[in-house]
Formats: C-alpha cells, sequence, structure tokens
C-alpha cells in the first residue's frame, strides 16, 4: 500500500457566517488564538505526512496565497483557481489535474489537528473503500448535517436542516479515490451549487466513516472565533506552539515595564503595548498592533496592524486588521445580540465586531451587538447602538 | 552581467547545473551552456538563446559527469551567438572556463596569447582565460598554479570557475564580481548568487576578492591572494528556495506586488515606534551622524528613484543632500570631505557602478553607508555601515517590493539623520511615523482595491504614456516611466510637472495618456495647473491621488485611487498602483514580464 501524501484544502469560500470580517480576508485567513485558521490545516497535514498541498482558492484568494508562502516557504504548494463559488464539490473539481490515484481533502476553514487527518487515512488504508469520511458526534447536527450509517457504511449526508439535532457529522475530512470525479460529474447540481457530500452516493465503492478522537472546531460564527480562542489555549496550546516552546509574547514586541499582561494573552511579533495598558485572559494582538497608554483589553482579539489608541476599552470584542479605534473609545462586553443570515442569535458572547480598516473615532460608544463593518469611518463621540450595523463608508 | 553555476560532488551534476542556470536566469539569458569533466574528457554544450534551447540539447541525455561549469549569459563582448557562449576552451579542449564580469585588458592578453599560436573561436574577453592556463600547463604548472598565475595577470572584474582535464577539481576566484560557495551534503556548489543552489542547501561561504578556492567532491581550500590557506566563515542563510517559487502567481513581479505590505512590515517592524515618535536603528544610536553637514546619495535604476525620493525628504527638512547617478559620480565626483555621507543604495549589493561611486572615494576620509537588500553583499563589505531594507528575495527582473522597501528604510534613517543634523524631527513627526507604520496595511488595501488593471487595457495602444509629478512625487513619475518601459516596451517618459512645458509638452497628444501624482500635500495647486496644460492639448489625464485631492480627482479624465496618508509617502502608494498598471499592460501584451528583453536584474558590469 502506498502512502497518501497529497491533500486539496479547500479554501475558496468566503464564510459569509462571518461577514462583515470576510470582505477582505477569506475565512481561512480569520485568527482563533493568534493564527488563521488554514495555518492549523496546513499542520496538520504536515503533520500526518503530507507533502504535497494543492489549495483551492477564490475569495480573496491572493491573501491565502500571500500568507502561506510567507509561513510555509518549504511546503510545496500547488494553487488552483474556482472562479466562482458553486459548492465544494465544484471546488474539488478545480483540482482533478493536480492530484494521485488517492487523496485527502480537508475544509481550509475548520481548526483541525494531526490525529483527524492520520486516523482518517488511517481508517481509509485498513480497508478496501471506495472513501473514507471523518465524522463526529454533535449536538448540533442541524447546522452541519447529518451522516446516514447502514451496516458501517454511510449512505447518504443530509442537508443543514435534515436529520436530528444529535447525531453524526460530517467534519471536512476526506480520503478518496479519483474515482470521486466521475462520481461528481454525476451529481447534480442543486440551487446552483455541486456539493461534496451529494456526490458520495454516486461512488462506485464502498465509503465509510472515520470517527477520529482529534480536534475539531469550525469558528462559523463571529463569537466563535472568542470561543474557540479560549478552547485552544486551554485544552490544546500544543496547537499554537512554536516548536517546543509556547510563545505567549513574540520576542519582537515591546511591551512598557508598567503594562500588565495577564495569563493567557497572546502577543504577535512588532506589537507596541503602550504604559499602563492592560490586556486581560483570552486577548490576542496579531502582528503589529499598536495599544496606547491606559487603554485596557478584555478577552479581545485584535487584528493584525490594528492601532487602539489612549484610555480605549475594549470587552469581548473582534476587530480585524488595519483598524484603529480612537482615544477613550468604549466597547462594553456581551452579551449581544446579532442577525446573520436571517436568523437573531440572542445573547452569544460577543460585545461588537469592528471590521477590517474601520476607523472608530476618539470617545465612540459601541453598545453590545454593534457591527461595524470595513472601511467604515465613525466619526468621534458617536454611539453606535445595539444590534446596529454600520456598513462599508460613512456615519453622519 | 552573467550567472555562473559550479557543482562538484557524488552524482550526476546536469540536473543540478541546469536547475541552478535556471534560479540564475534574471542574470542574463541571451545565451547558455555548461562543461562536465567525465571519462572521456571535457565535454560541452552550449546554445545561444534561452535556456529552454541548451535544456532540449541535453534532454538527449547523452551528457554525464559528476564535476561541471554552467554559465547563463548577458552579452558585454560580442552578439549572443553558439560560439560566444561560455563555458571557453583553451587549443585542446582539455580546459573550459565560465567567467562572469570583464577582463579590461584582454586586447593585449589575446595578442600575446595569438603571437605564442593560440588560435581564438570567440570574440569574448573570457576566452583569454583557458588559453593562459593552457599557457601554464604547457611549462609545466600543475592546474591550480596555472590557474593562478593566469588570474595574476587578469585585469578587471571578475568571477571565473574552471576544469581542467584530468584533475577531479573546479578551481574558482573572484575579484569585483560575486561568487559565492554553497556546502551541501557530499556536495559542492559555487554560483554568482546564493538561489543557484539553495535547493539544495543553506550553508553559504562568501568568499572575499583576491581568494582561489580549490573544490574536489571530498571538500574545498580557500588561498587569499598570497596563496596562504584561510579559513572562510560558514554561514546560514533564511532564505527557502520556495521564497523564490510563485505562490501561485502568473508571475514574480506580481507576487513581489503582493509582497509589499509583508516586505514592508519587515522593513519598519522594530525601527518605528509610532506611539512614542521615535526610530530605533540598532547599528546607528542618536548621535551616530553628528558633524555630517551634507549627504551624497548614489544609486542607479530604481534605486536611484529611492535616493532621490529620500533626497526630496532630507532637503525639505534641511540637510543638505543631493542625489546622483553612481556611474557618473565614480567618473566625476562632486567634492566630499569628512564631514560628507555617502549613501548607496543597491538592492543587490552588487551593482557595478554604485560600487564604482563607492570606490572612488575609498581612501579618503568619507563616511559611506551601504541601504541595500543582501546581506554579506559586496556594497556591505565595502562601507563603513550598512542598514537593510529586509524586503526578502527578489527575482523579477523590475524591482517593486525593494523600491518600496528602500524608501521606507531611506525615511527611517532621514529621521535619524535630520535629528543629529539639525536637531530636529522631520516636520509633523507625529503624522509622519503614524504613516510609516500604516504603510504595510495602505498599500494592502491599495493592492485589495485596485483598478490598475482595467485602466491599463483602456490605455493599451497609446502612442506614448508620460508620467509627471513634483517634490516626493517627481523619483516616482520617473520610477513609473522606468517600470512601464522596462516590461512593456512602449515608450515611457517620467518628467518634473513643472519641466513639461519646456520641452516635453511638444510630445504630448491625444494619443498620449499622461499619468499624474498627486501628493495630497501643498504642491498639489500647481501640478493641477499642469495637468490642465496637458488636458488643453487633448491628452487624457490618470490623476494617481487619494480622496484630500479632490480637485485633481474631478479634473482628471480617470483616477488610481490611494489610501490617504502624509503627503511625504504618498508616493510609495501611488507607485504601487503604477507597478500594477505597467504589470498589467505588458501581462495584456504578451510581454516576458520577469525576464524583459536585453535587461538583467542586478548589473555588475560598469
Amino acid at each position: 500500500m502506498t502512502d497518501i501524501t497529497t491533500a486539496v484544502v479547500l479554501a475558496a469560500g468566503e464564510g459569509a457566517r462571518l461577514r462583515p470580517l470576510t470582505r477582505y480576508r477569506p475565512k481561512p485567513m480569520m485568527a482563533v488564538a493568534n493564527r488563521p485558521i488554514i495555518e492549523y490545516v496546513l499542520d496538520a497535514l504536515l503533520a500526518a505526512g503530507v507533502t504535497d498541498v494543492v489549495v483551492v482558492v477564490g475569495h480573496q484568494r491572493t491573501r491565502i496565497q500571500d500568507h502561506l508562502m510567507q509561513r510555509y516557504p518549504a511546503v510545496d504548494v500547488t494553487y488552483v483557481r474556482q472562479h466562482h463559488q458553486l459548492g465544494s464539490g465544484d471546488a474539488l473539481v478545480q483540482a482533478a489535474e493536480s492530484v494521485p490515484e488517492e487523496f485527502v481533502v480537508v475544509n481550509g476553514d475548520n481548526v483541525i489537528d494531526a490525529t483527524m487527518v492520520r486516523e482518517t487515512i488511517a481508517r481509509y488504508q485498513g480497508s478496501d473503500v471506495a472513501a473514507t469520511v471523518a465524522v463526529a458526534r454533535s449536538d448540533s447536527a442541524h447546522e452541519y448535517g447529518t451522516v446516514c450509517v447502514e451496516n458501517g457504511r454511510i449512505t447518504t449526508i443530509l442537508d443543514r436542516e435534515g436529520g436530528d439535532a444529535h447525531g453524526r457529522i460530517n467534519v471536512g475530512v476526506y480520503v478518496f479515490e479519483d474515482t470521486i470525479f466521475d462520481a461528481l460529474e454525476r451529481t447534480t447540481v442543486r440551487s446552483g451549487e455541486l456539493s461534496l457530500t451529494d456526490a458520495i452516493p454516486y461512488l462506485s465503492g464502498t465509503v465509510v466513516p472515520a470517527v477520529p478522537d482529534g480536534v475539531w472546531y469550525d469558528p462559523a460564527y463571529p463569537w466563535d472565533l472568542l470561543r474557540i480562542t479560549e478552547q485552544i489555549q486551554s485544552a490544546h496550546p500544543e496547537l499554537v506552539s512554536e516548536g517546543d516552546a509556547f510563545v505567549r509574547i513574540d520576542d519582537s514586541a515591546r511591551i512598557h515595564e508598567t503594562a500588565v499582561v495577564e495569563e493567557d494573552v497572546l502577543v504577535g511579533p512588532g506589537c507596541d503595548i503602550s504604559a499602563g495598558a492592560v490586556l486581560r485572559a483570552g486577548t490576542c494582538l496579531g502582528s503589529d498592533v499598536r495599544i496606547g497608554a491606559n487603554s485596557v483589553v478584555n478577552r479581545s482579539l485584535i487584528g493584525a496592524g490594528t492601532t487602539v489608541r489612549a484610555s480605549a476599552t475594549l470587552c469581548d470584542t473582534v476587530v480585524g486588521e488595519e483598524a484603529t479605534i480612537g482615544e477613550g473609545a468604549t466597547a462594553p462586553g456581551g452579551p449581544g445580540d446579532f442577525v446573520v443570515d436571517g436568523r437573531l442569535h440572542c445573547n452569544q458572547q460577543l460585545g461588537s465586531l469592528v471590521s477590517d480598516r474601520a476607523d472608530v473615532g476618539a470617545n465612540v460608544a459601541l453598545s453590545p451587538g454593534a457591527r461595524i463593518g470595513p472601511d467604515a469611518r465613525v466619526p468621534h463621540g458617536n454611539t453606535v447602538g445595539e444590534s446596529l450595523t454600520v456598513e462599508t463608508g460613512v456615519v453622519r | 552581467m552573467c550567472g555562473i553555476t559550479v557543482r562538484v560532488g557524488d552524482g550526476d551534476a546536469v540536473a543540478e547545473l541546469l536547475g541552478g542556470l535556471e534560479n540564475l536566469e534574471y542574470r542574463g539569458y541571451d545565451s547558455a551552456g555548461i562543461a562536465l569533466q567525465n571519462d572521456v574528457g571535457v565535454s560541452i554544450v552550449k546554445r545561444e538563446g534561452r535556456l529552454d534551447h541548451l535544456r532540449e540539447e541535453l534532454d538527449s541525455g547523452s551528457l554525464h559527469g559528476s564535476i561541471g561549469i554552467g554559465h547563463t549569459r548577458w552579452s558585454t563582448h560580442g552578439p549572443p551567438t553558439d560560439e560566444n557562449a561560455h563555458p571557453h576552451t583553451d587549443c585542446t579542449g582539455e580546459i573550459a572556463v565560465v567567467h562572469n564580469g570583464i577582463i579590461e585588458n584582454y586586447r593585449e592578453l589575446r595578442e600575446e596569447l595569438q603571437a605564442d599560436g593560440h588560435v581564438f573561436t570567440s570574440e569574448t574577453d573570457t576566452e583569454v582565460i583557458p588559453h593562459l592556463i593552457e599557457s601554464g600547463r604547457e611549462e609545466g604548472l600543475s592546474p591550480e598554479r596555472a590557474f593562478r598565475r593566469a588570474v595574476d595577470v587578469l585585469e578587471g572584474s571578475y568571477a571565473i570557475a574552471a576544469i581542467v582535464d584530468g584533475t577531479d577539481a573546479v578551481f574558482a576566484t573572484r575579484q569585483g564580481s560575486p561568487l559565492v560557495l554553497g556546502r551541501g551534503a557530499q556536495k559542492y556548489f559555487l554560483a554568482s548568487d546564493i538561489p543557484a543552489f539553495l535547493e539544495h542547501t543553506d550553508e553559504v561561504v562568501y568568499l572575499k576578492d583576491g581568494d582561489v578556492v580549490r573544490v574536489e567532491t571530498e571538500g574545498y581550500t580557500v588561498t587569499n591572494v598570497d596563496g596562504e590557506v584561510v579559513t572562510r566563515e560558514v554561514e546560514r542563510v533564511d532564505w527557502s528556495p520556495e521564497d523564490v517559487g510563485k505562490a501561485g502567481y502568473d508571475h514574480y513581479m506580481l507576487k513581489e506586488i503582493h509582497e509589499q505590505p509583508t516586505a514592508l512590515r519587515q522593513t519598519v517592524r522594530g525601527r518605528v515606534d509610532s506611539l512614542s515618535n521615535d526610530v530605533d536603528l540598532e547599528a546607528f544610536p542618536p548621535g551616530t551622524f553628528s558633524g555630517i553637514d551634507r549627504i551624497h546619495l548614489v544609486a542607479m535604476g530604481t534605486s536611484t528613484h529611492a535616493a532621490m525620493y529620500a533626497e526630496s525628504l532630507l532637503t525639505e527638512n534641511g540637510v543638505d543632500a543631493g542625489s546622483y547617478l553612481a556611474g557618473e559620480y565614480a567618473t566625476a565626483p562632486p567634492p566630499a570631505g569628512p564631514c560628507t555621507l555617502v549613501i548607496a543604495v543597491s538592492q543587490s549589493g552588487e551593482t557595478a557602478d554604485t560600487l564604482a561611486a563607492v570606490r572612488s572615494i575609498q581612501g579618503t576620509d568619507v563616511r559611506t553607508l551601504a541601504v541595500t537588500n543582501v546581506v554579506g553583499s559586496s556594497l556591505t563589505r565595502e562601507c563603513d555601515g550598512s542598514v537593510f531594507i529586509r524586503a526578502g528575495p527578489e527575482i523579477g527582473v523590475a524591482a517593486t517590493k525593494t523600491f518600496s522597501s528602500q524608501v521606507l528604510t531611506l525615511s527611517v534613517l532621514a529621521e535619524r539623520l535630520v535629528r543629529d543634523i539639525t536637531g530636529h524631527s522631520i516636520e509633523n513627526t507625529g503624522s509622519f511615523f503614524e504613516a510609516l507604520s500604516r504603510m504595510p496595511g495602505d498599500v494592502q488595501r491599495l493592492l485589495d482595491d485596485s483598478s490598475a488593471r482595467s485602466l491599463a487595457e483602456k490605455y493599451l495602444g497609446s502612442d506614448a504614456y508620460f508620467f509627471i509629478g513634483r517634490n516626493s512625487c517627481y523619483p516616482v513619475a520617473l520610477e513609473g516611466a522606468l517600470k512601464f518601459k522596462e516590461i512593456t516596451y512602449e515608450h515611457a517618459e517620467g518628467f518634473a510637472a513643472s519641466e513639461l512645458k519646456h520641452g516635453p509638452l511638444a510630445l504630448v497628444t491625444s494619443e498620449t495618456p499622461v499619468f499624474a501624482i498627486f501628493s495630497g500635500g501643498d504642491d498639489d495647486t500647481k501640478t493641477l495647473s499642469n495637468v490642465k496644460e496637458v488636458q488643453a492639448r487633448g491628452a487624457p489625464v490618470v490623476a494617481v491621488a487619494s480622496n484630500s485631492s479632490r480637485e485633481a480627482i474631478e479634473q482628471a479624465d480617470d483616477v488610481l485611487l490611494i489610501p490617504d496618508t502624509h503627503p511625504v509617502l504618498s508616493g510609495v502608494l501611488a507607485n504601487v498602483q503604477l507597478q500594477l498598471v505597467a504589470y498589467h499592460a505588458a501581462n495584456e501584451l504578451g510581454r516576458a514580464i520577469d525576464k524583459p528583453r536585453n535587461l538583467a536584474k542586478s548589473v555588475t558590469v560598469e
């Protein structure tokens, strides 16, 4: 039996439920515990023996290319492009020319560890099957769709809405043979999308589930970014370690001696933390973040290149990249209520959301549930009310 | 400008030599060739044209050997033909030589050798070298002594590698041209530049001028000018081979344009503190430049435009600074003394003209400072101090990210210079520092939203392309035009906006789009008048401007929008838009964007 050393990473989607954070950065580039999701995926694949990586890119693809070439310079990465977001099956079809007979497929926008990949491959190699699909038991099967198993074989994978709340769900790690491409050709396109899971019944051989005992998180909603960051830090610190050492504060960050940095805070390279600033537990600062004097940041994620000016207070807040939070601006913590995909999500542990490049002026008060869109400018002194979304542009 | 590769060790050398040449193709690509040492003696294959021609020839698999030398050529003496391609041999065909650089006294040497009965087959300066070695061999010298004696009579700048039939070794030396040694597992490499062997090893030995190295499968020996065995430190490079891959982009140039946010972050990281408005250049603490009263910036090509940018920033803040084309500076240097600082700007640190400018003042009490991308390059060794731009490897012949990194590095350096020399800070320090810190994000924003592609397509087929700007936007106009002509082969010129009506205006018609660069500063009003002048002659105007240049945006026929920033730094952003315009125009025209005709990445001849 030959080793499986090629993997296709599906990273073309936007991650619409994370909007408006995803305007400029696709979901695989969203940071949890200070690392873009796709880094966990690449680490998992490499640790599981994958040497050739094919990444299907689409929405804001250059962000993924630019990041991976810098972060994984020694890895053999091939990029193929999905021009229109026409489903996971269509995405995989783009990689058809770039894969050998047997290969791994993973979602590029879910956090996984090497165990997920390794055990799925082992299950595939341990029996004569056409494909293996990694599944997990979940209480939120209605979010993901149920995997129907009969006599140890997968028959169908139901839609999100179908199936019970409790059940086996598809976690987006597969091993396929190249027969999947024939199956995809026979699969019906539904609502304009060709779904990878819809092709499973069309495979000529047996499809079996793998139940790997590994890490799987899907940061589907903005508040998940905060929650999963905490879970990774407490339960899986090895996923954010550099080599053997767990780097909390990057060497190149400059922290004033009077600043307070609590445990469970991650500070990226090039950050500047001014006098009297307080970084409380659960906070992550991406690279080159500047925190002004006497600002307090509590359980918040701040994206690369963002400036938080003096005396600002942020709690349970997700801030994108290259944004500005003005002097004395406040964003109190959750719970907040958010409408996503036309559904109201109440009492989520998220205060407010500030997208990439937004400029929140001095003394602005953000209420729980406020969402500031990319490039939006909130003039100083304004209050952005509950559940209010400020789209791109200027609020007067 | 040429590239050399050498490979010595276990196994067959052909594939690794070709791979090395491919990675050096940016240094020149008129012709290429390799020579191998094997059972039947010295075998040579060389072809005019791109490396593909040589590869096709070698694909038959007829040529083998574990020791080989290779060369990719950019013509200086004699046109690109099979005969003029390297390697060159002596009369017997037993000695083969590759060479980068220029042998200045080759005419005399050639005449002497011809008088002794040597027969020459090419028009190159290089061919004297194998014949010189041959005559040493005839006198009974060992290959190594014959090589050393040949090198002793050469004048000029060169890096040379030679093989001699019957000796399982390569002999090499350098004088004024780059040559680095790579130490792999059971094999060794020599090359003009590290990417040639980076996929096989990251352990590198930088050879010094005058060093002669003998490389065998078992190891290597370095001897200095006096023939004494010396130890040269083995250093590890932190580039990886895929740093020089294309990462899913069609061209290195586009990849490198997109790398700018990352490159600029590395450039400014740790050097700019926008919260306390301070700069930190470790090797140059405050006071380093006290006592300096005049600055000369010397550079060539794109680096000149970065130097001019710095000149404008320095003079605006009360420092007496001037920028010079290094090639001119070397031949006609202006007055300089102990209070002069010469800043030499070169991406590669190997630019021959720039090195010549620095050498022209060596031995005087003038202080010199290198601003370069390459650690260990000749420029860093010849200047009193160095500041690195930290842009990472750049492969596209047309410089993109290194210009932006040069400007930002020089801007940080300018703050130190202005403070040390005048006692004040750069005007509006707070917003200047804030803008420096924000530059990586601003470039990313621009890249995400740029309309350069459709604009480039719209104006394709024009008679000529003009670029105008004033103050710090003047070098950007020159750089925009340089980039455009380099890769599109279309006629493009940059002018100071004020100069337009003193001549160039005669060229302006409805078929010559004019790109006008606006800084958002006080000088915009004047540039706007110049825009109206060209519009009156029917020329379409593309304003490269931010929203703070509202009048310009309203007046122009088309706009390439840049994020709002400090007026001094607007030019960096405008330049990125112009890089994209040049790229998309060249791509539409089907040009060889990464290897434009007649050009080489770093020009190591004067």
